[in-house]
């Protein structure tokens, strides 16, 4: 009865199918709220998670730890142990266990976001104090670090709070900076309008190429 | 309600199906607008290209079927100068869709390019999130201590690629092709640390982000979402998804520019009218 499962052709085909139908399912809430997308909503996060518990067991959780407890390091069922500590965090009466290993959490990720900070900012404070002359710069590179000085120094000028923005010396340079930092919003919000773009334009191929045909 | 009005309340639904119509026509009828290509994508390809033979690079997957055609093509490409380059490399996937989603489309490359797995390239296996900065801490100083096996059970000693690969020293570049914002991470425990060189393929939406890290040579690359990706198949010279849906990319971002412009002549307009 299920021989055509094992046929590659049928399997690919019927895969496509259900990808365009839950495609448009999901877009027809741009039309109006709807249960076909509803539906479609239901069963994507269903089987996403589902998918997610299988691989996590299969790539993970097996070899990492349920194979190591069965070859003989009995010791790995400790991981087990601990993370269970986590949900005594239901029980009013145990909770003190879980405060226990959120305690040892709490302190690993400490220490980590400190090496963390040192790690990521000094390289780029270091990078922040640019050359303005010497070092074969072009007139080119010269106008950009200067740029760059200026606008850095700036936005510093406007989340400068310590005393108030009255004379025209502390004023006219925190207003550049909010300028400054105006112009990166922006920017920054065109990336966003170009990633949605972006992923409305792969589902839009996927109908035409993979499932109508018609695209190249 | 007069024409000045009406630019200002198109139905929302009229503007969707010329989005439709935007997208669709260059896909169906391709049209060719230049891709330029820019420093900070051409450093990705210098990155890999500079790359030892002897060491092996590292492409951690960390994006979903949500935003497959951005960093779908991304992977993609860097997979594939790889292949074209005869330079191994692994995969380590922190998302399970994009585990599967990487893998078919590494097959896929392998079988054109006639490449083998586990002799030219290798899956780590998919690791939670939750695990990276235990992680991080781990694989630079026992890569098969840490993954004990790949994807598919076998132990990393008896996989060809990996005889030779022990530390992060015989890691030549990291690629971190993401949907989520956890560069700082790899920045702060990798980089900060090893100086292992970085190229960064995140989605457009948190590009931005990477330009600091960018200026601050913490990565040698990055590819700004599907326009990164268009860009980088220009370089290979090996069109693929991203350059078909570049010009439908631009379309897009017109009547986008259309729309915003028509909206606002109707405001002002509107508003003059109001006040004579």
């Amino acid at each position: 009865m299920f021989h055509w499962l094992s046929d590659s052709h049928i399997t690919t085909a019927v895969t496509i199918w259900i990808g365009a139908l839950g495609t448009l399912a999901i877009y027809s809430i741009l039309y109006k709220e709807n249960p076909i997308y509803r539906i479609a909503e239901h069963v994507f996060i269903g089987a996403a998670a589902g998918y997610g518990i299988f691989i996590t067991w299969v790539e993970m959780l097996k070899p990492a730890w349920w194979d190591q407890i069965t070859q003989g390091r009995w010791y790995w069922i400790f991981a087990l142990i601990a993370g269970a500590m986590f949900y005594f965090i239901y029980s009013r009466r145990y909770v003190w266990i879980s405060r226990i290993i959120f305690g040892v959490l709490l302190g690993l990720v400490a220490g980590g976001a400190f090496k963390g900070f040192v790690g990521v900012n000094i390289d780029r404070i270091s990078a922040s104090f640019k050359p303005l002359y010497g070092q074969g710069l072009t007139a080119t590179e010269i106008a950009n670090n200067a740029l760059f000085i200026i606008v850095l120094l700036a936005v510093m000028a406007y989340f400068f709070f310590s005393f108030e923005h009255k004379s025209l010396i502390r004023r006219a340079p925190a207003q550049l900076g909010r300028w400054c930092l105006m112009f990166a919003f922006g920017a920054m919000f065109g990336f966003t309008v170009m990633a949605r773009m972006s992923l409305l334009i792969g589902r839009i191929y996927f109908l035409l190429h993979n499932w109508l045909h018609i695209a190249q | 309600m007069n024409v000045f009005e009406r630019l200002q309340y198109i139905d929302r639904r009229i503007m969707y199906a010329l989005l439709v119509v935007a997208i669709a026509v260059p896909l169906i009828w391709r049209i060719n607008l230049p891709v330029v290509v820019t420093p900070a994508v051409k450093g990705v390809y210098d990155t890999f290209d500079k790359m030892p033979n002897d060491k092996i690079a590292l492409i951690v997957v960390y994006w979903g079927a949500g935003t497959v055609a951005e960093t779908g093509p991304e992977t993609s490409a860097m997979m594939r100068q790889l292949f074209m380059q005869n330079k191994k490399f692994a995969l380590l996937p922190f998302d399970p869709q994009g585990s599967k989603l990487a893998t078919d489309e590494a097959k896929a490359l392998a079988k054109k390019y006639g490449k083998k797995y586990g002799v030219d390239w290798v899956h780590w296996g998919y690791q939670p999130i939750s695990n990276l900065v235990p992680l991080l801490q781990s694989f630079p100083r026992d890569i098969k201590g840490t993954f004990k096996t790949d994807a598919y059970g076998t132990p990393m000693n008896k996989i060809p690629m990996m005889r030779n690969v022990n530390t992060i020293n015989d890691i030549g570049v990291i690629a971190d092709i993401t949907s989520s914002g956890e560069l700082d991470t790899w920045i702060a425990y990798i980089y900060g640390s090893y100086r292992t060189p970085m190229v960064y393929g995140p989605t457009a939406i948190i590009a931005p982000e990477g330009f600091n890290s960018l200026d601050a040579g913490q990565i040698k690359g990055m590819l700004m979402g599907m326009k990164g990706a268009a860009e980088y198949e220009k370089l290979l010279n090996a069109e693929g998804f991203a350059t078909r849906a570049a010009g439908a990319l631009s379309t897009s971002h017109l009547l986008i520019v259309v729309l915003i412009i028509a909206g606002n002549i109707g405001y002002v307009s509107s508003r003059r009218r109001r006040e004579r």
